[in-house]
């Protein structure tokens, strides 16, 4: 579903990823980690299209396809989702709004029905339901003075709305109680299929106990330095992140 | 800022056309004599004429006034042309099929409900080109249950006893220097009368357009609404594209007495001028509601995106005990554009309410204040004000001002002020762009979203022109 | 009071206060003496004094003020015992000075004393810059406090200035007695300390203030500001202050004599993440008229300001809260909240306010308010359903509005007697606790 290639990538002027190399197919769910500053938020944005992020070489397939010929809102039509890490707050736009924009926009992409304000409210009840969110919500200004833990679950709201094919879920944990986490955890889990892949991007452990990946991949100074199974993620919540670039010779 | 965002505030004004009509002006340049003429040439009675020349010799003695926040050349008014009609063909219309067709196919161009679309419409609209009034609607229609609505000039002649009771009782020529120059040489505007008790059937309203390069625009509206009345009025506004300042002086004068409500709507789409700062309409218009009687209400809703320099304060002065002031305003600034736009609600009498909902959007290099007073007056027990004021800010070189001024005498009233920032930047617009919804539509959601509360207040045809325009004047701004 | 009718000229204070020769700082006095040559007493035609009437300043004949002997027990505050300088009636009292608790390298002294202040003094208030009161304050001061906290140091204990205005040996003699106290204070990198400047009075008055504070980068200064002065004194106060990289300057000005008092605070931030915070509480009866015209200045990026203003106004008084915020160009990512609410106590009672907001930065979180009121029925009714009477919740809530802005002071003593005066304003006493 998605291949990454000696992908390099500036910011400001400032070399971010170093030849990133990546493969995800449909129905894994795999995991970046990586310490602060290690660019693992940066891939996300980067294969999001973020217009900040100029990528330098090396190239993105996304289903056999250039990803680098769409813009980030045909990339997000196409089926790829970037949970935020701080999601956007916007005020005088419900979310209920929001949502059905974005829902019939992708569903104008690929040909499906879009969905009149009455449809979509019967559509979204079902969704709101999964991520333990109260109606309420649909009506608030988009993430306007939400709760960091209300924002997160706003995130994995859009995502069951939208039912991406590539959903890449950014520090998904911060902000989360442990009641919330294994909420959210659990929605994402519910979503899982053999058509969907999820690329979790975390610093710890935590997350992947509620939310299981079956491939670790550790980023240090903007390459991926190891890449493991499941053991590997609670060798680094045992032992940090200092040994990998020690013993990669970082 | 990115490519997406200079290539939504780029875009050219739509209404810069010139309509190629004869026209009966007076040379350039003010005096008595100009007065005179003006007067003459409308066939004004006596009293009139003395008015304006008071007003003019009371100008004389004041001084332009110096803005903390605006800055622009002053205007020669030894250059500006005081009357200039649109010459007719035939002397007066007795229907529309007698306007020169030149005329009418400007106003299409303007998207003037004119025709037999205004009929389904529901619209009357009366057309101000220039300084002279060109035709009114549905007048007749209207007649039947006792509304007036006609040209400034018509009521002059038909209804001067109702014009000499209420002209200038609101703004009188003393009040302020450009409200002086207007008494002096307005030449023409719209007059509403709804007789007691009766609700206007359709919404009233005027479009005014300034045609001659060198004109200046000197409109007075007058609307009075006597008890119980009630009257919803639109105005809205274009000039084609000169690159220089054109000058637009408007006074709006609305008396609303006991029981009474008059909601009063502009859509301001005057030149802005070029995106250096080139041209553009100085509108320096005055425009005050006395809310009289007992629970009388005036409601003021704006949408301010044209012009290069905007000084405008719609205002209500709340005398009737119960009494209802409301202001409503979305202003649009881009490229070089100054607005300084907000209101004055002045309370006297008791249990008087006002709401103050002002929504400032600044892009480019242009500059975007809020100025407002609510002042509460020591018999005004029970005052109450709400004042929400936010500001929007699109790139790094526009600057948005907030100047509330709160002036309280009275211990049982309770004044409230509020004012936020909010941004529309490349994160914003990401955010969007990875749900599946592009730039252009996210910046529309965006600022339909930021100016839904003053939006909601316009009469429905208005809200969807305003929400187009905000688009077309941000186009190339946001990215 | 009269109206303001008067012409500028008619004023006598550069002509009663400007000594023939001033002692020392000649050639800041000499730019200030020019600046004043043309500047005449501000007139309510003038944009930053429309609502602040100065007519008793333009018919009364002013002179500096003479020595007196005072005793200052009461106004000791404990935390301060050996980090106190005393000024009164403008001079220095070295006998009620104390500053044997001095750090390490920290300077506290008076004016007169320290040369070392000859390079900053002025360069905040620079005279062609400054207003009217600032420079006659440069042109004529007489004294002043010192304060400089070397790089690095904490200092533990308050500063307290106290500067005292009461009856003169001897009866003094025509016209009000005046002062012109001068302050500089400069906290270097990574210091941080906390200061009291206080003024107390006991007679009819004239005090025209001028303060300069430096907080360079990564220091803090916490500083209060308690005006008690004479119901009959008139109380001017004009403060710049700078804030570098990473600095604070958290200040808060308290308010309660005075027939006329005017602060003008203004803080600057010059470094990218300075910190400020400017707070103010007023409380007035009678006649008092009291005005605060505060700048707060952000000009770099990652800044953040706090500013809540509180007025009390009862009887006849007059509050006045003009607060302008600043964002400049460059200054991205700018945090300022200004909030200012005054409670109208009588039906006389007045207030005028007007928070500005100009902002010419896009990614920056603003936002201020205003609000004017009454106390809240609501929250009477509460109070009166747990059994107190309408006049008792009335001034518990009164109290409560007030004592919110002093439960943050440091200094218990100070806060404490803060709190006791406020409890006496707001007939309070008896309802609560000594705190």
């Amino acid at each position: 579903m998605l291949s990454i290639r000696n992908l390099t990538a500036e910011v400001n002027g400032k070399e971010v990823l170093r030849g990133i190399n990546l493969e995800v197919k449909a129905g894994e769910v795999h995991a970046i980690m990586g310490p602060n500053g290690s660019g693992k938020s940066t891939l996300g944005k980067v294969i999001a299209g973020h217009p900040a992020y100029m990528v330098t070489g090396g190239e993105i397939r996304y289903e056999g396809k250039d990803l680098f010929e769409l813009e980030a809102d045909a990339r997000a039509r196409a089926g790829i989702f970037l949970g935020f890490q701080h999601p956007i707050e916007v005020p005088g736009v419900s979310n209920a709004q929001f949502l059905r924009l974005a829902y019939n926009k992708q569903a104008e992409a690929n040909g499906r029905e879009e969905l009149d304000p009455l449809e979509f409210d019967d559509y979204i009840r079902e969704k709101i339901a999964v991520v333990g969110m109260r109606p309420e919500f649909l009506d608030r200004s988009l993430n306007e003075g939400f709760s960091g833990g209300e924002k997160k679950r706003n995130e994995i709201l859009q995502m069951a709305v939208l039912m991406p094919k590539l959903a890449i879920l950014d520090e998904l944990d911060s902000g989360l109680d442990v009641d919330a986490l294994r909420i959210v955890g659990e929605a994402v889990n519910g979503m899982k299929s053999k058509d969907r892949a999820i690329l979790l991007v975390t610093h710890y452990q935590r997350l992947l106990d509620h939310i299981p990946a079956e491939r670790i991949h550790v980023l240090s100074g903007g390459r991926i330095v190891k890449t493991g199974g499941p053991e590997l993620a609670l060798e680094i919540e045992k032992n940090g992140y200092d040994w990998i670039n020690a013993e990669v010779g970082a | 800022m990115s490519q997406s965002l200079q290539a939504v505030t780029g875009q050219e004004y739509k209404y810069g056309f010139v309509t190629d009509i004869e026209s009966d002006s007076v040379a350039a340049g003010l005096s008595e004599d100009t007065i005179r003429f003006i007067s003459l040439k409308k066939g004004e009675p006596e009293w009139l004429l003395a008015w304006r020349l008071k007003a003019y010799r009371h100008w004389l003695t004041m001084t332009e006034p110096a803005w903390a926040d605006v800055h622009y050349e002053r205007p020669d008014f030894q250059k500006i042309v005081y009357y200039s009609a649109p010459k007719p063909k035939v002397a007066k219309y007795a229907s529309m099929d007698e306007v020169d067709p030149e005329l009418k196919r400007t106003f299409e161009k303007l998207g003037v409900p004119l025709n037999e679309q205004a009929a389904l419409a529901g619209v009357a609209v009366d057309v101000v080109f220039d300084s002279v009034s060109v035709a009114t609607t549905y007048k007749a229609k209207l007649a039947e249950v006792g509304i007036i609505f006609c040209s400034f000039s018509e009521a002059v002649r038909e209804h001067p006893e109702l014009v000499k009771k209420y002209l200038g009782s609101v703004v009188p020529f003393s009040d302020n220097f450009y409200a002086a120059l207007n008494s002096a040489v307005f030449t023409d505007g719209s007059f509403v009368f709804i007789p007691k008790g009766v609700t206007c059937p359709m919404d009233l309203s005027t479009y005014f357009r300034i045609n001659n390069k060198d004109s200046g625009q000197f409109e007075r509206t007058l609307i009075v609404a006597e008890e119980g009345a009630s009257v919803s009025y639109l105005e809205g506004c274009t000039a084609p594209q000169f690159d220089t300042n054109q000058l637009h002086a408007a006074v709006v004068e609305l008396v609303a007495l006991d029981d009474a409500s008059i909601k009063y709507s502009t859509v301001q789409n005057w030149y802005a001028g070029d995106k250096n700062g080139l041209g553009g309409i100085f509108n320096f218009v005055t425009k005050r509601g006395l809310c009289k009687g007992r629970n009388s209400k005036i409601s003021w809703t704006q949408v301010e995106t044209g012009s290069a320099i905007t000084w405008k304060y719609p205002s209500c002065v709340l005398i009737g005990d119960g009494s209802i002031g409301e202001f409503y305003s979305v202003a649009l600034t881009n490229h070089k554009q100054q607005a300084d736009t907000g209101t004055k609600m002045i309370h006297i009498g008791r249990n008087t309410k006002s709401t103050i909902i002002s929504k400032g959007i600044s892009a480019g290099e242009s500059s975007n204040s809020y100025r407002g007073l609510v002042k509460v007056m020591p018999k005004a027990d029970g005052a109450r004000n709400f004042s929400q004021c936010d500001s929007m800010l699109i790139g790094a070189n526009c600057s948005a001002n907030t100047f509330p001024y709160l002036e309280v005498q009275n211990r049982t009233a309770k004044v409230e002020h509020e004012a936020t920032t909010s941004k529309i930047g490349e994160e914003q617009l990401f955010y969007f762009q990875q749900r599946g919804i592009p730039s252009e539509e996210a910046i529309s959601m965006i600022i339909n979203g930021f100016c839904k509360d003053v939006f909601r207040e316009l009469p429905m045809e208005f809200a969807v022109e305003a929400t187009k325009l905000l688009s077309l004047k941000l186009e190339g701004s946001v990215g | 009071m009269t109206p303001d009718t008067g012409t500028a000229s008619d004023c006598s204070l550069v002509p009663d206060l400007l000594p023939a020769q001033a002692e020392g700082w000649d050639s800041l006095r000499a730019a200030a003496r020019e600046a004043l040559a043309r500047q005449e007493l501000p007139t309510k035609r003038d944009e930053d004094w429309k609502y602040c009437d100065l007519a008793e300043l333009r018919r009364a004949a002013f002179r500096p003020a003479a020595p007196a002997s005072v005793d200052i027990r009461d106004r000791i505050l404990p935390e301060a015992r050996g980090t106190r300088l005393v000024f009164v009636n403008g001079r220095f009292d070295p006998h009620h000075s104390c500053t044997s608790a001095l750090p390490q390298g920290l300077r506290l002294l008076p004016l007169h004393a320290a040369s070392e202040a000859a390079t900053r003094l002025g360069s905040l208030l620079k005279p062609a810059e400054s207003d009217f009161f600032a420079n006659l304050n440069t042109a004529a001061f007489a004294d002043g406090a010192y304060v400089f906290v070397p790089k690095s140091v904490k200092a533990e204990a308050p500063l307290h200035l106290l500067f005292i205005t009461v009856g003169e040996d001897g009866g003094g003699g025509e016209g009000i007695p005046s002062t012109q106290p001068r302050i500089l204070v400069e906290v270097e990198r990574n210091a941080s300390a906390e200061l009291i400047e206080e003024y107390a009075g006991s007679s009819p008055a004239f005090t025209n203030v001028a303060v300069e504070i430096l907080v360079h980068e990564g220091a803090e200064l916490r500083h209060e500001r308690i005006q008690r002065e004479a119901p009959e004194a008139i109380h001017i106060s004009n403060l710049r202050a700078e804030v570098a990289k990473d600095g604070r300057y958290h200040s808060r000005t308290v308010s309660f004599g005075a027939k006329l008092s005017r602060q003008t605070p203004q803080v600057r931030l010059t470094g990218p993440g300075a910190e400020a915070s400017l707070d103010g509480l007023a409380l007035l009866n009678g006649d008092q008229v009291s005005d605060t015209h505060s700048v707060l200045d952000h000009t770099q990026p990652h800044g953040s300001s706090r500013q809540l203003h509180k007025c009390i106004v009862d009887d006849q008084a007059h509050a006045i809260f003009n607060g302008r915020i600043f964002v400049r160009h460059g200054a991205q990512q700018t945090d300022a909240q200004q909030q200012c609410r005054t409670l109208l106590l009588s039906d006389s009672a007045r207030v005028d306010a007007k928070p500005q907001l100009e902002i010419d930065a896009d990614d920056v979180k603003c936002a201020h308010g205003a609000a004017v009121g009454a106390l809240d029925p609501e929250e009477l009714f509460y109070l009166q359903s747990r059994g107190l009477n309408a006049a008792a919740a009335r001034n518990l809530l009164t109290y409560g509005f007030a004592s919110d802005l002093l439960a943050h002071i440091p200094v218990a003593s100070l806060r404490r007697s803060l709190r006791q005066q406020v409890m006496a304003r707001t007939n309070a006493a008896d309802l609560v606790e000594t705190p």
